[in-house]
């Protein structure tokens, strides 16, 4: 640029336009670069954000190999009908149906949705979560525990991470929880009429009733009042008398106080529970809340 | 060892959906490839495609693999998880062994985890089994029962046997017969 | 070879004996006090003489007895191992994620048993291996679910006012292993006649 300048001035100077005038072009960044793409950040920025658009729109989509790649994923084989019924969220069955109406499209075959399948499926997960923890557990844990797993956010966290988001076909985008939760128990029916139930049974176990891992069953299911539900079932268990006693206690007159209590056995003295609480009647639901859980079968020591 | 020079994010082992609790499912949803048909640079990754894609096709049919041929750009391998990860890996001048390793560590991850510091290399949900301590776990509850202060518990348990006392027990040990006096291992 | 090793205030039992004849001397309450004021909680192994070795010996077959009982009923509870795994030591229980940092073969989805236990315990009794617990006695699934590569690490040198300097930018390849189960399979007290042969070719 520089040398432009000065070659310019001797050629005025010396007024001859027969030199020639070499234009040394310099690879760098334009002086109009910077500019234009903070303008062009601005406009993008004023209008806002880009949508979100879902995956079966881009050019890099193919439903039937992401079929193949689901099944392959989880460990299954479906038939191929069965599976695609599973996926298809029943209001847009219904609009390609009103649709193909409307435009008069005679061979249109209407899709089937999967709102039967769903309510198989729910069936099917529900009764067996409930058989599972029936074994160990009273039938009032088993059922809160069923109500737990069940619910529409828990089954959609699940699907959201088996790769149901891409593959439902659904009226809106992005997808509620409602819809993945019914297509995940659609395909729970689906497996099941595809293989046999135990196979069904099993993909619960390993999807739905894995998520309790970590997951500490007293955390969701508490007793309203501990001691006595705690009395009651230790006399059907045999033991009559149960006596609450101050183990330990620190703090007394602070605001931190703490109580220990033991549930003792009256005949043979022996111990039932512990637990401590902020004052003696917190300390003895604690207790007995300790007291239940040794004797259910997964003890863990607080 | 200090990490607040690292500008990394600091963050505890996760896993997407409880993984390996039922059975193992391959975190990677799908990969795309996408590289120029015509420039230098991409000249791994087409004979990657040619060549070693199908095997790596038939060796992991949980992955989608899409291959999308765009002009005049570098080659990029994108991949996407089920939690809704994305992470591209720059493939320019890679040559096709470079691309399957890619490949291979994306398929056996969970996640983009560049620019994360584990914290701990152990996630438990419960910490202890024999219960954690209180200060009562040792607490001798005859203490319940002592008047504070007590002037024998203050200091320390000084026992002084007397001689007499050490001789009785030297003549009781010899009257036992078969002692084994061996210390403790 | 293992070895249960309980939990016994027999020492102190005996040294609480030998010292009452001074302590009858004093008041009555400390004589109560005794067994706190002869408790002591050093590091140093407390001396001990086998006295009656038939009474101590029924003892320890109660205590194995109890413990037995406890698993044959499955009413043991939670189990934690202490594990060795690529030179290191990882206290485990079910359900948790332990990361192994370095080269391990062990691919995605593989199922693996974890055998160099040191130490299994539950809320009532442990097991302590010497240095490791014997080989069928404890069951420990594991299965890994990833295998990436760690944050970046850096090595630094540099040699003052010689102009050297050099960072060298590195990542360790991490397993994440999910322990599926953890369970007292074998009889207590009943090793095998011989052990460590099993891998053996002859």
């Amino acid at each position: 640029m520089f040398c432009r300048h000065i070659l310019q001035a001797t050629n005025r100077l010396i007024g001859q336009s027969s030199m020639n005038i070499q234009y040394i072009g310099c690879r760098n960044i334009k002086r109009w670069v910077a500019p234009t793409m903070k303008e062009l950040s601005r406009r993008r920025k004023k209008v806002g954000p880009d949508p979100n658009k879902p995956r079966s729109s881009y050019l890099e989509w193919n439903y039937d190999v992401e079929l193949h790649c689901f099944q392959n994923r989880i460990g299954e084989t479906f038939d191929k009908n069965i599976l695609s019924e599973a996926l298809v969220q029943r209001e847009y069955a219904n609009i390609q149906e009103f649709k193909a109406k409307e435009e008069g499209n005679e061979s249109y075959i209407p899709e089937q949705h999967n709102y039967d399948l769903a309510k198989d499926g729910n069936a099917i997960i529900s009764d067996y979560i409930k058989e599972e923890y029936s074994k160990n557990y009273p039938e009032e844990i088993a059922i809160t525990v069923q109500k737990y797993l069940t619910t529409d956010e828990m089954l959609a966290h699940i699907a959201k991470h088996l790769g149901f988001t891409d593959l439902i076909k659904a009226v809106e985008y992005p997808l509620e929880e409602r819809t993945l939760a019914d297509s995940f128990k659609a395909l729970v029916a689906a497996l099941s009429l595809s293989s046999d139930l135990e196979r069904a049974q099993l993909f619960v176990k390993d999807f739905v009733i894995a998520q309790m891992n970590g997951k500490d069953i007293y955390d969701i299911w508490t007793p309203e009042k501990p001691y006595e539900y705690v009395v009651k079932l230790l006399e059907q268990r045999g033991i009559k008398k149960v006596e609450p006693r101050l183990c330990n206690q620190s703090a007394v007159n602070t605001i931190l106080a703490n109580y220990q209590v033991g549930l003792y056995d009256s005949n043979n003295k022996s111990l039932l529970g512990i637990g401590w609480g902020e004052n003696v009647q917190i300390a003895k639901d604690t207790a007995a809340l300790d007291a239940i859980q040794r004797l259910y079968n997964s003890y863990a020591r607080k | 060892m200090s990490n607040s020079h690292l500008f990394l994010k600091p963050a505890f082992i996760t896993t997407p959906g409880q993984n390996g609790v039922g059975r193992y499912v391959c975190q990677l949803q799908r990969v795309v490839l996408k590289f120029c048909k015509n420039n230098g640079s991409s000249r791994g990754m087409r004979e990657f495609i040619e060549t070693k894609l199908m095997d790596f096709v038939k060796e992991s049919p949980e992955v989608a693999v899409y291959v999308k041929p765009r002009r005049h750009r570098t080659p990029i391998i994108k991949a996407e998880y089920l939690n809704g990860d994305t992470q591209w890996v720059n493939a320019r001048n890679f040559t096709e062994d470079e691309i399957l390793k890619w490949l291979k560590l994306l398929k056996s991850q969970s996640s983009d985890r560049t620019g994360i510091r584990l914290r701990k290399l152990i996630h438990t949900d419960f910490p202890s089994v024999q219960g954690p301590w209180t200060p009562y776990t040792f607490r001798d509850p005859q203490l319940n029962k002592v008047e504070f202060p007590c002037p024998e518990l203050t200091g320390p348990f000084i026992n002084e046997t007397s001689a007499t006392e050490e001789l009785l027990e030297l003549y009781k040990r010899q009257k036992l017969g078969n002692v084994e006096e061996s210390r403790a291992e | 070879m293992a070895s249960l090793i309980p939990k016994l205030l027999n020492n102190f039992s005996r040294l609480a004996l030998q010292n009452s004849k001074k302590l009858n001397t004093r008041s009555a309450q400390v004589e109560k006090l005794s067994s706190i004021l002869t408790k002591c909680y050093g590091t140093q192994a407390t001396p001990y003489e086998i006295i009656d070795e038939e009474k101590d010996n029924k003892k320890s077959d109660e205590i194995i007895q109890k413990v037995q009982s406890q698993l044959t009923e499955s009413k043991e509870g939670r189990l934690f191992a202490i594990v060795h795994l690529a030179g290191k030591q990882f206290r485990i229980t079910e359900g948790d994620v332990v990361v192994v940092e370095g080269y391990w073969p062990p691919s995605c989805g593989e199922r693996i048993s974890l055998d160099k236990v040191l130490l299994v315990g539950a809320s009532d009794f442990t097991l302590i291996g010497r240095p490791v617990v014997q080989n069928g006695l404890v069951n420990i699934e594991a299965t890994v679910i990833e295998k990436t590569l760690s944050h970046t690490k850096t090595h630094f040198r540099k040699k003052r006012r010689k102009q050297y300097m050099r960072i060298h930018f590195y990542k360790i390849p991490q397993t994440h292993l999910r322990i599926n189960r953890i369970s007292i399979v074998g009889e207590l007290n009943n090793p095998p006649e011989v052990s460590g042969l099993e891998k053996a070719i002859f």
